[in-house]
């Protein structure tokens, strides 16, 4: 699987650079020396990369067939990690690498991967909050949704933690350093600026 | 000159100069604590106030804060893993691994007495040169600032790991992302995709941010541990720390003067001192393979430079006006602001605010490793805090220090994007700090290169500094090179070892 990333990725890295030159290629000499100074190097090295990638799954596809029995998978909590590597797979530097990763987790590998979905879908959220809501309250009203449902927090710890970053954003970052917020979606879609809101910290915050 | 310098001495201590140096360090503290709102920024907020103040007591209050900021940022890279400005990203690599296996204590330590041993090299430097050092600031144009960045280019090799390979191409990587934006020579919109956001170009604090600080959430996440994997003494080791400084004393000076030295030459900059000075204890150290996974010379080199480098900047901005470095552009316009004409003026008639400079360096990186050395073990306690109460402080903190380094909402799109891109590199072992070296000498070395061959053509590599430059970075590349092939060797072997052990 790991080598499939790494080919992915290695491509990725050529494609990248072959776009930099295509797109380069209509500008003025000064202009596009720089970027094709740096991309035609780099796109030999990003090809021999790939090809290197390309002869190592071919050798481990070989390694493999030449193989005559299947070993069995080792203990999946030993140190070396041995029992992440699939059976009768012939371990490359690679697989050694990953295993001592994902034991070092001590986690099976499909708990760490619906971790990382989780935790993307949460800075995903993170982001559409504060797009739709904008900066100010979509954080807060994000914290507080990811105290108490992912992280399981008492509602009072999670009413405190969320109201501190609130008060912390509003009070140094809007009031102190005037930091000037994106405009919500809201905002564009119906108007909605945020005003009640802003008359009602502003009644806590500057009448005393 | 020791009048002067005594004058200099006893100004920062009178009232009320001693009472704006603490409030600087205060202010500074909190600033470098938060992401984004940099040095910069504070400098610019802070100016105004400084308007009825003597020359010592702004600067007492001004510099105080400066000096004291990068110490902060350094704090919340080592136990956030998020850089608190982009001149601590490097601190980060070993560092906040450091955090992990319990050694925040230890990290913090290190960095901070580092700082202060940097602290005193960048402030020697102020002193030693200020009246020497017009010749050497004068032979710097620029070509020899253009061999400058293709000598820090070679440090990509040091900072790649056993995978030239790869580190090269993340560097390329790096590189091409500085030719996005609009082309400072002829306007030319590049690589932008009708995108306004990207006329400015990538930012550095949005991919240093996304590169380093969200794989560390989604990795704090997927553990479901606190920041610290294990716990480690009392105060997780902050004397260790103290000690490593004095156990690699050597390596710190080196950092503190190579950085100084930077710092000294306008239009580099402080990103590049702290990834030239981490290239540099990678590429001296003999055994290397803990680096990257909490190796403390990776702090002490980064720790040294962030104060040295501002004694050296300092020089320049005194002696003829010529800021070093975009902060200290700003402190030129206090200079003004308080009456004061750098230049020649400065080293006669005023010499004792000159001095004055060099103390408040000094005694503000003191005082301010002073009271962070009473606090850190309070610091420490917060790696050990429940890790889902902390990502979504961090993700605020890492949302925040994203926006407000430029109030653009392109950047947290930015942040996400790279924040992704780093992920997948860690998890499939390809080095990130050679995409950061890249980006940060990319624009730098297009600028000097277009300026160099309008102005000299191909003569640019006739100059003596430029060859003996370039003749220091074909020996470091080479030295780079070998020393790549032999870690690769040594890696394959001890796979071979680790193979036979399994099949056996």
């Amino acid at each position: 699987m790991r080598k499939w990333s790494e080919l992915a990725f290695s491509t990725f890295l050529v494609v990248f650079f072959i776009l930099a030159i295509i797109l380069a290629q209509g500008w003025s000499f000064k202009v596009k020396l720089f970027p094709l100074g740096v991309a035609y190097p780099m796109l030999v090295i990003a090809l021999i990369n790939l090809a290197l990638n390309i002869r190592t799954i071919q050798k481990d596809a070989k390694a493999e067939t030449l193989r005559p029995a299947p070993v069995a998978a080792g203990d999946a909590a030993s140190p070396t990690g041995a029992g992440v590597v699939a059976a009768g797979e012939k371990a490359s530097s690679d697989d050694y690498r990953a295993a001592y990763m994902a034991t070092r987790d001590e986690l099976p590998p499909e708990v760490i991967a619906r971790r990382v979905l989780m935790i993307i879908l949460w800075m995903l959220s993170s982001f559409a909050m504060i797009w739709i809501i904008g900066l100010k309250f979509g954080i807060p009203i994000w914290m507080a949704i990811f105290l108490r449902y992912q992280s399981k927090e008492k509602i009072w710890v999670t009413l405190v933690l969320s109201l501190f970053a609130f008060i912390f954003m509003v009070g140094f970052f809007d009031r102190v350093v005037h930091i000037p917020w994106p405009d919500s979606q809201l905002t564009h879609w119906f108007g909605w600026d945020w005003t009640f809101v802003d008359g009602f910290y502003g009644f806590f915050l500057e009448y005393p | 000159m020791i009048e002067a310098m005594f004058e200099g001495l006893t100004g920062i201590f009178v009232w009320p100069a001693f009472g704006l140096l603490l409030l600087g360090i205060l202010i500074g503290w909190f600033v470098g604590l938060l992401p984004g709102i940099g040095s910069i920024v504070a400098l610019a907020l802070m100016i105004p106030f400084t308007f009825n103040m003597s020359p010592i007591e702004a600067f007492s209050f001004l510099l105080g804060m400066f000096v004291v900021t990068t110490n902060a940022g350094e704090i919340t890279a080592i136990l956030f893993g998020v850089p608190g400005e982009a001149t601590t990203a490097a601190t980060i690599l070993d560092g906040h691994p450091m955090t992990k296996k319990g050694e925040a204590g230890r990290a913090m330590g290190a960095s901070l007495m580092s700082s202060i041993i940097g602290a005193i090299i960048g402030a020697a430097t102020l002193a030693a040169l200020i009246p020497v050092v017009r010749p050497l600031v004068l032979s710097f144009a620029a070509p020899e600032l253009f061999a400058l960045t293709i000598l820090g280019v070679t440090f990509i090799a040091s900072l790649s790991g056993d995978n030239l390979f790869k580190g090269v191409l993340m560097a390329g990587f790096g590189f091409m992302l500085t030719a996005v934006g609009q082309d400072g020579q002829s306007g030319v919109l590049r690589y932008t995709f009708g995108q306004l956001y990207l006329w400015d170009g990538i930012g550095l604090i949005p991919v240093a941010v996304g590169m380093f600080a969200v794989p560390e959430i989604m990795d704090l996440f997927v553990r479901g541990t606190s920041l610290a994997e294990a716990k480690v003494g009392k105060l997780g080791g902050v004397m260790e720390g103290v000690k490593d400084a004095f156990r690699h004393i050597g390596l710190v000076v080196r950092a503190g003067a190579m950085s100084a030295f930077i710092g000294l030459i306008p239009g580099l900059g402080g990103a590049v001192a702290q990834w030239v000075t981490y290239g540099h204890a990678v590429q001296s150290a003999k055994d290397k393979s803990m680096f990257g996974h909490g190796d403390v010379r990776g702090v002490l080199a980064p720790g040294a430079s962030s104060n040295a480098k501002e004694g050296g900047a300092l020089v320049p901005t005194v002696a003829f006006g010529v800021p070093g470095s975009l902060a200290m552009a700003i402190l030129l316009g206090a200079f003004l602001i308080v009456g004061l004409q750098p230049g020649p003026n400065m080293l006669e008639e005023n010499l004792h605010v000159t001095w004055s400079l060099v103390f408040i360096v000094l005694f503000a990186t003191f005082i301010s490793c002073g009271l962070a050395f009473l606090f850190l073990g309070q610091m420490v306690k917060i790696t050990y805090v429940k890790g889902t109460i902390l990502i979504p402080f961090l993700t605020l903190l890492i949302w925040m220090g994203a926006y407000t380094a430029t109030n653009n909402f392109g950047d947290l799109v930015s942040v996400f994007l790279f924040g992704m891109l780093g992920f997948i590199l860690v998890k499939l072992d390809w080095p990130r700090p050679p995409l950061i070296l890249g980006l940060v000498l990319g624009g730098l070395t297009e600028k000097y290169l277009f300026i160099a061959t309008q102005r000299y053509g191909i003569m640019l590599f006739a100059r003596p500094v430029v060859i003996v430059v370039l003749i220091l970075t074909l020996a470091a590349l080479v030295y780079s090179v070998m020393q790549a092939k032999s870690m690769r060797k040594e890696r394959l072997r001890r796979e071979q070892v680790q193979r036979e052990a399994l099949d056996a």
